[in-house]
């Protein structure tokens, strides 16, 4: 891939749209900048294109936040984007371009996460389309050098102070980091991997069994534990044996004969007795309901039932009554009609009492309640009678035992009682135990309400059943209205007694782990507990201990995994670079005879390697050689040269298409940075077809650059930065364009001044026409020279040098002498006498065509 | 194309954890390898534990 154009807005040090046209005429493109006018802020622009973010806030901030809203540009309003013509292989032969954007979405925030940013593709119909580096097969490398692109925070980590900081540098040109990503996620994977099982019961319990392992005469807990196969049986056996031991320590053994189910029932109902004594409290539960007490099945429906059966049958009682009042009214005549006939008249004259059964006062109406009695007894009204009151006597029964059954749940002396008995054991808990008095309190409320309802109702049946008894007319409307009351009053204390029990749930352990602590038997409750959970401690052993093992696997497979890597690292890996790195380290530093042979391990970390060097005197005198550890021993300009020997080693294989230099010879000194230019930057091009695009903030190495590159073709930049305004890029490909430019600019202006400023210019610029003519034409001892070389050289020898080469014309050495001579009186520093409008101008018109014919310009 | 995974299954010992592992999670996304390793370690503790059980049926 190679960058045809970018584009900058918003980003950083820039604001307004800035372009730098690099073209396909040539792969070099060398930018100029001084210190803070922006240069990095290009460089990083590429990378946000390429990567989405910057690498200097994973690098160099303390905290993240110091980056915050730091990629976009804080004075301009407008949009935040990078832009770039690119052009990649399509296929193995076919270039492809395309234009790509990324968008800044939203900058840094303050903490940890990262921008947003959208990258997009311009279609044939000019719109944008999201997109992706991958599309074109473009994938970034590793931390902390993601991309062709070395940057000064980079190249710090290759001179930092903490070796392992440089090792990672290499570490990530050796490009094994992602079996060591790998690794890291197995040795993730068993951190999190949990010792406790699923099941939410197993680790409670086996951590019941290993607290109790920890306490004196507990051991064979312990024992039990570090088995790797306990069976069932086995676990049970040793809980009862612990609880026989601790009965018969408290004195009150347990015979041998006696199950493991019994000797656990003594063991609690011993602990509950060493309660009862040390509290005078019972248990703070409440009794267990008999099971469907409130069943609608056994409650609610029948006594509905039974209403409607009372109800139907005092249809048919009062049905029955009436038909007997009826014939009872008409047996009245006849009786009495009977007892004025003749015979019964004679025989009772003067007598009243009933000629059937010789009562006196014969049918008086009381007799005639009698005969009804008499009537009804075998009758139909006898049999309903009976079932009304059996019904009743039913209903009254139900409420009764229901009465018995909520007495017995809340007795009155645990509220009387209980809070004062148990302030000793809750000051762990006192607002628990508030909210336990107040359900307390309530369930006690609803039960007293429900029992005087069911007692209400019971005296209501009973009276019913009297008049029932008596025969006389009653009513069943209240029946039902006693049965809804009833029916609220139980629901009430159905949910006062469930929230109860689950206070009392949560404050009881509390309390009477605190009992058992005052009174030293604080873990008979947890081998209780363990005891009603044999099974599952049994299986959260068998499972506990499956993990431990694959844990242990997990470890081994990490460990295994990092000294295979570092044997890919050291047999694999830099084999396939070593020679590339030495070739590089050789342009870079001819003068050091180093050979880089292998990398070696240090300790037993896979970041503990080191590269191994061969240090020679010369490269012919191998018997001078000696071994050092690169990382390790060598000084901060040898590790600039050798970071940048394993980047350019690896840029060589992974083939990217460009190379991005942000600042290369910052701790190099000169003589290496002539070497970049005139050796490492020509195979880069020539040799490996890269696209190199270099920023510097040394003008004299961007001028030696691109003179020395000239028949290259390179594109020069200059990156400044005007006062309140963001960086601006300018096309610049020579010093000489620049000064002349100046020179055209003033030497027409009437002034003195300008008029000597405008010939300082003009003398500056016969120096560097001068440089550049030596450089391009000329050598020193058969070895290429660059203008910076001669830097500090006085004009009249600089042009004592260029003359040989000025030889398209005879008049042109005689034209540059002549600038000199007007422009330079005496010597360098004098203050010399302005040459006038006429006479700049013609010497302005001489360089440039000058410049021109020698192709400086 | 040879990458790490392969370099690095070559320097790994046959029938280990580490090698089945690898095997494993080579050719998955790097984002899915949490979840394929713990999908392995379930895998190897029910293996553990019915060996386990075995060993302890054939004790019985």
């Amino acid at each position: 891939m190679k960058f045809l154009r970018l584009a900058i807005q918003g980003f950083r040090a820039f604001s307004e749209k800035q372009e730098l046209h690099l073209g396909r005429d040539s792969l070099l493109c060398f930018i100029y900048g001084e210190n803070s006018q922006g240069k990095t802020s290009l460089a990083e622009a590429i990378e946000f294109l390429l990567s989405g973010k910057t690498s200097r806030r994973d690098v160099t901030a303390i905290t993240k936040s110091e980056f915050q809203n730091g990629l976009r540009n804080a004075h301009f309003t407008g949009e935040t984007w990078v832009e770039a013509d690119i052009e990649h292989l399509a296929d193995a032969t076919t270039p492809a371009t395309m234009t790509v954007r990324r968008r800044l979405v939203s900058d840094y925030p303050d903490g940890n996460a990262d921008c947003v940013s959208e990258l997009e593709c311009r279609d044939d119909d000019g719109n944008w389309t999201p997109w992706s580096f991958a599309d074109i097969g473009y994938a970034t490398w590793d931390d902390p050098v993601q991309l062709p692109m070395i940057f000064q925070h980079t190249l710090r980590y290759v001179c930092s102070v903490r070796p392992r900081e440089r090792r990672d540098y290499f570490r990530a040109l050796l490009d094994v980091s992602d079996i060591a990503r790998l690794r890291e996620q197995v040795r993730q994977a068993t951190e999190n991997l949990s010792l406790m099982p699923p099941d939410p019961q197993q680790p409670a319990v086996l951590d019941v069994a290993r607290a109790l392992a920890n306490q004196e005469g507990f051991g064979s807990l312990s024992g039990l534990l570090a088995e790797r196969k306990p069976a069932e049986s086995e676990v049970s056996q040793t809980l009862v044996d612990l609880a026989r031991t601790l009965l018969a320590d408290a004195g009150n053994p347990v015979a041998d004969e006696t199950s493991g189910a019994q000797v656990f029932e003594a063991f609690s109902a011993a602990l509950r007795a060493s309660r009862l004594d040390a509290t005078g409290v019972p248990d703070l539960s409440l009794p267990q309901l008999p099971e469907n007490w409130l069943s609608p099945d056994l409650w609610d429906a029948p006594v509905g039932e039974l209403i409607a059966f009372v109800t139907e049958a005092k249809k048919q009682y009062d049905r029955v009554n009436e038909i007997l009042d009826q014939q009872t009214q008409r047996l009245i005549p006849f009786l009495q009609a009977g007892l004025k006939l003749p015979q019964f008249a004679d025989a009772y004259e003067g007598r009243k009492e009933c000629p059937f059964c010789l009562t006196p006062d014969a049918v008086p109406w009381e007799r005639v309640e009698e005969i009804r009695e008499l009537l009804g007894k075998p009758t139909e009204i006898q049999r309903v009678r009976e079932e009304v009151k059996r019904t009743l006597q039913d209903l009254s029964d139900r409420a009764e035992v229901l009465e018995r059954i909520i007495t017995t749940q809340v007795p009155r002396e645990m509220l009387d009682f209980a809070p004062s008995l148990l302030t000793p054991y809750i000051a762990s808990c006192q607002d628990l135990f508030a909210e336990w008095k107040d359900v307390f309190s309530t369930l006690t409320q609803a039960s007293e309400w429900l029992i005087w309802l069911l007692r209400r109702a019971r005296e209501e049946v009973a009276w019913l059943c009297e008049i029932a008894e008596r025969g006389e007319p009653f009513s069943v409307t209240p029946l039902p209205d006693w049965r809804d009351k009833v029916r609220s009053a139980t629901q009430d204390f159905v949910r006062a007694r469930e929230r109860y029990i689950a206070i009392a749930n949560s404050l009881w352990p509390i309390v009477s782990g605190e009992i058992d602590a005052q009174s030293g038997r604080q873990h008979w409750q947890s081998l209780i507990r363990l005891s009603a959970h044999n099974a599952v401690l049994c299986r959260a052993i068998v499972e506990q201990q499956a993990r431990h093992r694959v844990r242990e696997s997990l470890q081994q497979a990490a460990d295994q995994i990092a000294a295979a890597n570092s044997q890919v690292l050291l047999h694999d890996k830099f084999p396939a670079l070593n020679e590339d790195i030495t070739r590089w380290w050789r342009l870079l530093r001819p003068s050091d005879a180093v050979v880089f042979k292998e990398v070696a391990q240090r300790g037993r970390g896979l970041r503990e390697f080191d590269i191994k060097a061969t240090v020679m005197q010369t490269p012919e005198n191998e018997d001078t050689a000696v071994e050092r550890d690169a990382l390790a021993v060598f000084s901060d300009s040898h590790l600039n040269c050798l970071g940048l020997s394993v980047f350019l080693a690896r840029t060589q294989r992974e083939e990217p298409g460009f190379l991005v230099f942000d600042d290369p010879i910052q701790s190099l000194d000169r003589e290496h940075a002539d070497f970049i230019t005139m050796s490492v930057i020509g195979k880069l091009v020539d040799e490996l077809g890269l696209q190199v695009i270099l920023l510097s903030h040394d003008a004299d190495f961007w001028r030696d650059l691109l003179t020395h590159h000239a028949w290259r073709f390179p594109k020069g930049f200059r990156v400044k930065r005007p006062v309140r305004d963001g960086a601006v890029v300018e096309d610049c490909d020579s010093q000489l364009f620049d000064l002349l430019r100046v020179v055209d600019q003033t030497h027409r202006i009437p002034d003195a001044e300008v008029f000597e400023l405008s010939g300082n210019r003009l003398r500056i610029a016969t120096e560097v026409f001068c440089k550049e003519v030596i450089a391009r034409y000329g050598s020193y001892e058969d070895q290429a020279v660059l203008p910076s070389q001669f830097d500090g050289t006085m004009l009249p020898e600089l042009i004592r040098r260029a003359e040989p080469y000025l030889t398209l014309d005879p008049a042109h050495p005689g034209k540059i002498r002549h600038i000199e001579g007007r422009t330079n009186t005496s010597s360098h520093d004098c203050v010399m006498k302005s040459p006038g409008d006429a006479a700049l101008r013609v010497m302005y018109g001489d360089l440039k065509k000058l410049g021109k014919d020698y192709r400086v310009l | 194309m040879v990458t790490n995974f392969d370099l690095l299954l070559q320097r790994l010992e046959n029938g280990t954890l580490a090698k089945s592992l690898v095997s494993e999670l080579k050719d998955l996304p790097s984002d899915q390898w949490p979840q394929a390793l713990g999908t392995l370690a379930e895998r190897e503790i029910e293996r553990e534990k019915s060996s386990e059980a075995e060993d302890t049926g054939e004790e019985a």
